[in-house]
């Protein structure tokens, strides 16, 4: 019989990206340890839970924008709920440190302390990505699934759902323009992104790239 | 409540809610009987709305109830872009109708007349509401009676367009109405105000509508203010920029006297304007006069900056426009945070847990034109006694820019949106 080899959205996982953590697996065995109460000592389990409510105080003043825990209705801001914790964490350190281009975010970056930011981080990490149904071209989604397969998918995990380390993001879900004005902003030069990121874009047509964000943008709904 | 102060509201108040309450609540029927622990919210704007909506996805358990004078809110942030034409009249309107079937917020639609603190209930005209804990909202009240004429008449002939977003609709007729090659005149109090920043953003928007429909026309701002006190080079930048010779700006121009013919007095001159928007010293809601929540300067009300519990009555939860904030803005984003923070805070205390200090960005966004928006970030903290602005972050925006303009559109949607989807 004839196995097909397709290519298929599987999660590969070395053991140091496994340490990393970000991903949806390895939230649920923490929370799976907290819950059992197996995880660590009192003193910090009561640490931990100071951080968790200092966190869900600290993410409130990011809901005006980013929506109700973290899940954007509007175009121009990005859905952090449920994002990667490495990468909320490097993002926000990113905006502090002006390295990363921003209007409002490198002022708002700037308030809080390291510990306030990981803190704000593991809040919304544990969040629900929302992924409301957004107006995507289903032409442009079909063959950005197949750019996505072909260039995108080792670090942008599982149709984008996942993501294996500090620079990659979530995607899956996330709002169109502002994949798209960011997307612009890394072409253009004004945004820096790492060396294999760098080298897949290249290798890309603007027409590729504006599919594989057509294709992110259309999924919704509960993907799990 | 001394007899000096009831005498002083009532003047407040125009003598309407002369009523004698004790007397009704003891024999008013309860709207609701108590049958889970009970927190009332009185007042829906974004500060009460958001609290309650955050006390429900906090703790589902709790009984969250809502009083509301009215049906729907006509929000104010982005409500002066309805002035500019870039944004409808109906776009700044909410319901409340996801609160209920969403959150499961209990909403009684009524005017809460007295807060009776020993028998832990709110009167309305249609009975009394019981609670277990009780949370304020009152917004402001306008200090009209500081301003020589400025009664009745006056006020529908210079509008403030000040407390709802439905009045913001009338002023812009009134603009629509004006004849090319008229004046108008925009007077700002003297801060603290609901949103110095918008008053200034208001100006920039009748300037934008004037450019194009009247540009013969000219806005006359007077600000008892000697200068912009919020995003003031940037508003001047973008005036010099954009609205050279149609904005005339005159600072610490304080207006005392108006009247039913357009006409305001300041200490130097006298100015006819063919539409006026004239907007009155402010205080807290009248609520808050009532319920003797207001402190010793009789216009705000002092809270614990933790848990927003008054410190004028225990067991008082006071919340947004109406807190006393030596030096914060009272902005929408303000009122979210405090209404978070109350929220949550009040949940862990219902849990057994402790309340916790809040740090929070507060967030004013403003439109120049239709197209370009620029923003102003302060973080302050508040851990009991005191509230304070932090020395670290924020800032204003480098220029006037249309992505910050497309944020800006975007925070007033989000807003909208943590309040009542």
């Amino acid at each position: 019989m004839h196995t097909s080899h397709a290519p298929l959205p599987v999660k590969f996982r070395t053991p140091s990206e496994a340490q990393a953590g970000p991903s949806a697996l390895g939230r649920y065995a923490v929370l799976a340890l907290l819950a059992l109460g197996l995880a660590a000592p009192a003193a910090a389990q009561t640490r931990r839970a100071r951080n968790q409510e200092l966190g869900e105080m600290l993410a409130q003043s990011c809901m005006p924008c980013h929506g109700t825990r973290g899940t954007s209705n509007q175009q121009a801001v990005p859905t952090i709920g449920g994002q990667a914790e490495a990468y909320l964490n490097a993002t926000m350190k990113a905006y502090r440190d002006s390295a990363r281009p921003s209007t409002i975010m490198e002022r708002i970056a700037r308030g809080y302390s390291t510990k306030e930011i990981a803190a704000i981080s593991a809040y919304f990490a544990a969040q629900p990505f929302g992924r409301p149904e957004q107006a995507t071209d289903p032409d442009k989604a079909t063959r950005g699934e197949a750019v996505h397969m072909r260039k995108c998918n080792r670090c942008h995990l599982h149709n984008g759902r996942d993501s294996n380390e500090a620079e990659s993001p979530l995607l899956a879900g996330q709002k169109l323009d502002y994949l798209r004005r960011n997307m612009e902003e890394v072409l253009t030069g004004k945004r820096s992104v790492e060396i294999k990121m760098d080298a897949a874009l290249r290798e890309l047509t603007r027409e590729d790239i504006d599919a594989t964000l057509h294709f992110y943008a259309s999924q919704h709904g509960d993907l799990e | 409540m001394s007899a000096h102060d009831r005498r002083r509201f009532l003047a407040l108040a125009g003598g309407a809610l002369a009523l004698p309450f004790a007397a009704r609540a003891a024999r008013a029927a309860e709207l609701l009987p108590l049958s889970a622990p009970r927190v009332v919210v009185v007042g829906g704007g974004f500060a009460g709305a958001v609290a309650a909506r955050a006390l429900r996805m906090a703790n589902p358990a709790l009984e969250v109830v809502v009083v509301e004078r009215n049906r729907s809110y006509a929000a104010l942030p982005g409500a002066n872009w309805v002035l500019g034409g870039s944004r409808r009249s109906g776009e700044n309107r909410l319901a409340y109708d996801r609160l209920e079937s969403i959150h499961g917020v209990r909403m009684v639609y009524g005017e809460a007349q007295e807060i009776d603190v020993d028998a832990r209930k709110v009167v309305l005209p249609a009975g009394t509401l019981s609670y277990e804990h009780l949370i304020v909202a009152p917004g402001i009240s306008l200090r009209t009676g500081e301003i020589e004429g400025y009664g009745a008449e006056a006020q529908e002939a210079c509008p403030h367009a000040w407390t709802s977003g439905d009045e913001v609709a009338t002023l812009k007729k009134q603009l629509d109405d004006m004849k090319d090659g008229g004046v108008v005149l925009l007077s700002l109090p003297l801060p603290p105000f609901r949103c110095p920043q918008a008053a200034y953003e208001r100006a920039s928007q009748i300037a934008f509508y004037l450019r194009q429909a009247k540009p013969r026309s000219k806005l006359i701002v007077l600000d008892a203010s000697p200068a912009p006190t919020q995003m003031g080079e940037l508003f001047a930048a973008g005036w010099a920029r954009d609205y050279k010779g149609l904005i005339e700006y005159r600072g610490g121009q304080k207006v005392v006297k108006a009247d039913a013919q357009r006409r305001l007095t300041t200490a130097s001159e006298t100015l006819r304007g063919d539409v006026v928007n004239l907007i009155p010293p402010q205080a807290a809601g009248l609520l808050a006069h009532r319920a003797g929540l207001v402190g010793d300067d009789k216009r705000w009300c002092p809270v614990d900056y933790m848990t927003y519990e008054s410190t004028q009555v225990s067991g008082v939860h006071v919340i947004g426009d109406a807190c006393l904030n030596e030096d914060m803005q009272r902005t929408a984003s303000a009122a979210h945070a405090q209404g978070k923070a109350c929220a949550l805070n009040l949940a862990a205390v219902i849990a057994g847990r402790k309340p916790q200090a809040h740090m929070f960005s507060n967030v004013c966004y403003s439109l120049l034109n239709d197209r370009e928006g620029a923003s102003a970030v302060d973080f302050h903290r508040g851990d009991g006694r005191r509230l304070s602005k932090l020395d670290k972050g924020g800032g204003l925006s480098p220029g006037w820019s249309e992505i910050e303009g497309i944020h800006a559109r975007a925070w007033v949607g989000g807003m909208l949106a943590e309040m009542a989807s």
